[in-house]
């Protein structure tokens, strides 16, 4: 199960590794590879305006209590997603900081325009936040971070997960039979469009979820 | 006669970084410091914005913030490496 921690990594193959402070600490690289992975793309690629040394990208939402979710292929780190639980402080001192979509509606973000949700973003204990996903492989590896992370959320007892995303998601979503729907409108700045979406957490994965969702419409 | 505790920086001694501290970063601190190996150390790292910890084995976590974040504080490279 993608969702047990203490799992060993065989080094061959496309394997996918959930990692939290402090259980995994002993796979910490898998972070740091994935740190690293950001930079490379959101900085050094698209150059967007981010937190970051020279070697990671890294930032307020990078803390106790995040999950990361990390795509590993013949032992390199081909991909990653974080993953915060709504109802959580992320950090601390005088402000009040919880999930970036959150925060962005609420004007604490500069550079995200604070228009992403038709509604202020829940602070719920059943609904998480995937952000920062990141793939440098096929569509398996990204398909195979959506499900684990499903998977993981589900184990949670998660209901659904929100994303900040480029409006294609919902597009590639659908493709892997997992119903996402908007919550704003097509927004962007200077780095792009985005939008934010919501998918439903499912234990029986991404298939029945489609046919489920079928019947009930 | 001037005492050392009469001077706010005794001769010789400067001042080179600062940070302000709310209780729940001290938690947080705490926290870090809880998951440590035998002899390992903690860097803070103060940055124009916010206050990280890192440990030897490069876990870096946000501890917090005393100040808004702005515009003019991203898209800057940060003094350490890792």
């Amino acid at each position: 199960m993608p969702t047990d921690l203490n799992d060993d990594i065989p080094e061959r193959g496309l394997q996918i590794v959930v990692v939290r402070y402090p259980d995994g600490l002993s796979k910490w690289h898998y972070v740091n590879d994935y740190l690293k992975l950001r930079k490379t793309v959101f900085i050094d690629r698209l150059d967007w305006p981010l937190f970051h040394s020279s070697e990671v990208e890294f930032e307020q939402y990078d803390t106790f209590d995040t999950t990361y979710i990390i795509a590993v292929e013949d032992g390199v780190v081909v991909g990653g997603a974080r993953l915060r639980r709504t109802d959580q402080r992320s950090g601390a001192g005088t402000l009040k900081y919880s999930y970036m979509i959150r925060d962005a509606c609420l004007g604490l973000l500069p550079g995200l325009p604070d228009t992403l949700c038709t509604q202020t973003p829940p602070l719920d204990s059943d609904v998480w936040e995937l952000t920062r996903m990141v793939v440098a492989g096929s569509s398996d590896v990204t398909r195979k971070l959506l499900d684990a992370t499903n998977a993981f959320l589900a184990d949670q007892g998660a209901r659904s997960v929100l994303f900040l995303g480029s409006p294609a998601f919902q597009r590639m979503a659908r493709s892997f039979d997992w119903p996402a729907k908007t919550l704003g409108p097509v927004t962007g700045n200077e780095d792009g469009r985005f939008q934010v979406f919501e998918c439903p957490v499912s234990e029986s994965g991404f298939e029945k979820l489609s046919a489920a969702q079928q019947a009930v419409e | 006669m001037k005492t050392i505790a009469s001077r706010p920086n005794p001769k010789g001694m400067k001042l080179v970084a600062s940070a302000r501290f709310t209780q729940d970063m001290a938690s947080n601190l705490l926290e870090m410091c809880k998951h440590l190996e035998e002899g390992e150390t903690i860097t803070l790292e103060l940055f124009e914005w916010g206050v990280w910890g890192k440990t030897e084995t490069n876990v870096r976590l946000f501890i917090g913030a005393t100040e808004p974040l702005q515009e003019h504080h991203l898209n800057r490279v940060m003094g350490h490496a890792n």
